[in-house]
Order: C-alpha cells, then sequence, then structure tokens
C-alpha cells in the first residue's frame, strides 16, 4: 500500500526493504567521466613536468630559504611554534627529501622526493612547504625574501 | 509504542556506529598503504557514514560522523588533525545529501570521499596559504574516487543484508 513513486525520489522507511537505487548507466557514466578526466589530468601533470632550479622553503606561507637544487645541504628549518620544532631537509642528487621532522605525523618525511618543477612536501602541522621553482622569485607572493 | 521514537534504541544505535566508524579509523590506520600526501586515507569510516545516511537521514550520518572525527582525535592523538578531518567531513556530507537524490550509493559514497579531500585540501590552503598545495588536487580527487567507489560498493552490500532486520526493528 506503499505509493510507487520513485525510489530515488521518495524514500520512506516502509519501502525501504527494498533495494536502493542501484547501480543504473547514470552512475556509471558519471563515475567513468570524472575517472577519465582526473586520469587524463594526472598523466599530464607528469609528463610535462620539467625538472626545477631551486628548492624553496616557506613556512607560514612566507620565505625561509631558497637552495638551489644542485646543491648539496642538509637544511635545518627551525620553527617558533611552543618553543622551537625543527625539520630537516636535506637536498641532494638533483632532489629534496624531508629525513625528519618534530610533528605529529611525521608525513612530510614519508613524502618523499622531489625534483619537479612546483612539486611538494607540506608539513600541515609545521605550517612547512617546501616547492621546487625554477624561476629567481616567485610571483607576486612573497612580499620580502628572507636572507639565510 | 512506536520504537520507531525511541530514545533508548537510538542511542544504542549512534554509539555503534560510531564505536564501527572509531575502529575502521583504527584499522585503516594499521594497513602501510602511504599515498604520500597529506590527508589521503582510504576512509573505510565513511561506509558508516554512507550507511547511516541511507538507513536514517542526514542528520544522524552527520551525528555520527562529526562525532567520530572529533573522538578519534582525543582516542589516537592527533588533535590538530580534527580541524581538517571536520571540515573534509562537512563538504563530503553536503555534496551526498545533494547527490543521494539522484545517484545510487556507489556514486554518492564516490563523491564523497572525492569531497572529503578537497576538504582537508580546502583547509589546509586557508591554514597554510600557500597555494602550490592545490598540486595535490587531482591526486586527492582520483584517490578521493576510487577509495569512494570501493566504500560505496562495500555499503551497498551491507545495507542490503542489514536494512531489513533494522525496519523490523524499527516499527
Amino acid at each position: 500500500m506503499s505509493a510507487k513513486g520513485s525510489i530515488i525520489t521518495e524514500h520512506r522507511y516502509e519501502d525501504m526493504d527494498k533495494k536502493v537505487p542501484g547501480f543504473g548507466i547514470r552512475d556509471f557514466i558519471f563515475l567513468a567521466c570524472i575517472f577519465l578526466g582526473l586520469l587524463l589530468v594526472f598523466l599530464s601533470q607528469r609528463k610535462i613536468a620539467k625538472p626545477g632550479k631551486y628548492v624553496l622553503v616557506t613556512v607560514s606561507g612566507q620565505e625561509y630559504t631558497k637552495v638551489p637544487l644542485v646543491n648539496a645541504v642538509s637544511l635545518t628549518i627551525d620553527i617558533e611554534k611552543d618553543g622551537v620544532v625543527t625539520n630537516i631537509l636535506h637536498v641532494e642528487n638533483g632532489a629534496a627529501f624531508m629525513t625528519d621532522a618534530e610533528c605529529p605525523d611525521k608525513l612530510c618525511v614519508k613524502q618523499g622526493k622531489i625534483s619537479r618543477l612546483n612539486e611538494t612536501i607540506v608539513c600541515l602541522p609545521n605550517e612547512v612547504v617546501v616547492t621546487v621553482t625554477g624561476e629567481e622569485t616567485q610571483d607576486s607572493d612573497i612580499d620580502a625574501v628572507s636572507g639565510r | 509504542m512506536s520504537k520507531k521514537n525511541n530514545i533508548a534504541a537510538k542511542c544504542a544505535y549512534m554509539g555503534l556506529m560510531i564505536a564501527l566508524a572509531l575502529v575502521f579509523g583504527y584499522v585503516e590506520s594499521l594497513i602501510p598503504i602511504n599515498f604520500g600526501v597529506p590527508g589521503v586515507k582510504l576512509g573505510l569510516a565513511n561506509i558508516v557514514t554512507v550507511l547511516c545516511l541511507y538507513i536514517w537521514d542526514w542528520r544522524h550520518a552527520a551525528f555520527v560522523s562529526f562525532t567520530r572525527v572529533i573522538l578519534s582525535g582525543f582516542l589516537f592523538g592527533n588533535l590538530f588533525g580534527v580541524v581538517y578531518g571536520l571540515s573534509g567531513a562537512v563538504l563530503s556530507l553536503l555534496v551526498m545529501l545533494i547527490f543521494k537524490r539522484f545517484f545510487s550509493m556507489v556514486t554518492v559514497s564516490a563523491v564523497g570521499g572525492i569531497f572529503h579531500n578537497v576538504g582537508q585540501l580546502l583547509m589546509a590552503l586557508i591554514i597554510i596559504s600557500d597555494r602550490n598545495i592545490l598540486y595535490y588536487l587531482p591526486v586527492l580527487l582520483l584517490a578521493g574516487l576510487i577509495t569512494g567507489s570501493v566504500v560505496g560498493v562495500l555499503c551497498s552490500v551491507v545495507y542490503g543484508r542489514v536494512i531489513r532486520q533494522i525496519n523490523k526493528r524499527r516499527n
């Protein structure tokens, strides 16, 4: 005696013994489109990625330092946050990676190496962002360049 | 007497769902798959959110979802992540609500997974103000889509088997 409305729009508890709207053609098209679109974007991003020149480190959006990728350094980044917490960045063989960090999740350390343009390593808790750039200075986001 | 309005029953169900979601979150943290991008998770706990959305309504789903995020912050020692988790959960639920009307469970869940990641990335953007992290977006979207779809398939299987029992006790 429940009204025979479309299951998709009418969802009363008594009707719910029937299965929920199944996986129809509409869903398939929708998901396929998104999937292919994203795949395309993702692959093209990797293909047209060019090698970068510098590694730019920003803390809380402010530029902290900029290191040429050709160098081989071990950079200690000190952040003021309830005392001083440290992230350690290694730059060698044209790539940069985080080797240690005083933060709750240490995801930055697991993020691996970056070497191509615009690749990043992010330490969210300490608000540290390491980017690979190629130009002399960032866009207009940086108001001042802090010396090292 | 309509059991539908039984507060004790609601308490029990919601408690069960929240506990389930917490355990899902813990289990998925044990799986050593690492996407290397902050905030990308398997999203197994969304199984519970989506199920609540379909078994009850968005209010129940929201309650379970938000409580779970907050509690897991306390439980697993990552209070910092609660902010990101909440923003992801809010956006995800909003979008799922809209999609629920037109699409099936799998799509709703996939979209929910996508926007959960999007919400987290947006919050990270607000906090860090470094536009470069937006380059993570394609990876996040893809991961969200795949994990969300898997979650959706699991949900649809569970839903079919569980809803009859719940409805029996509803009225």
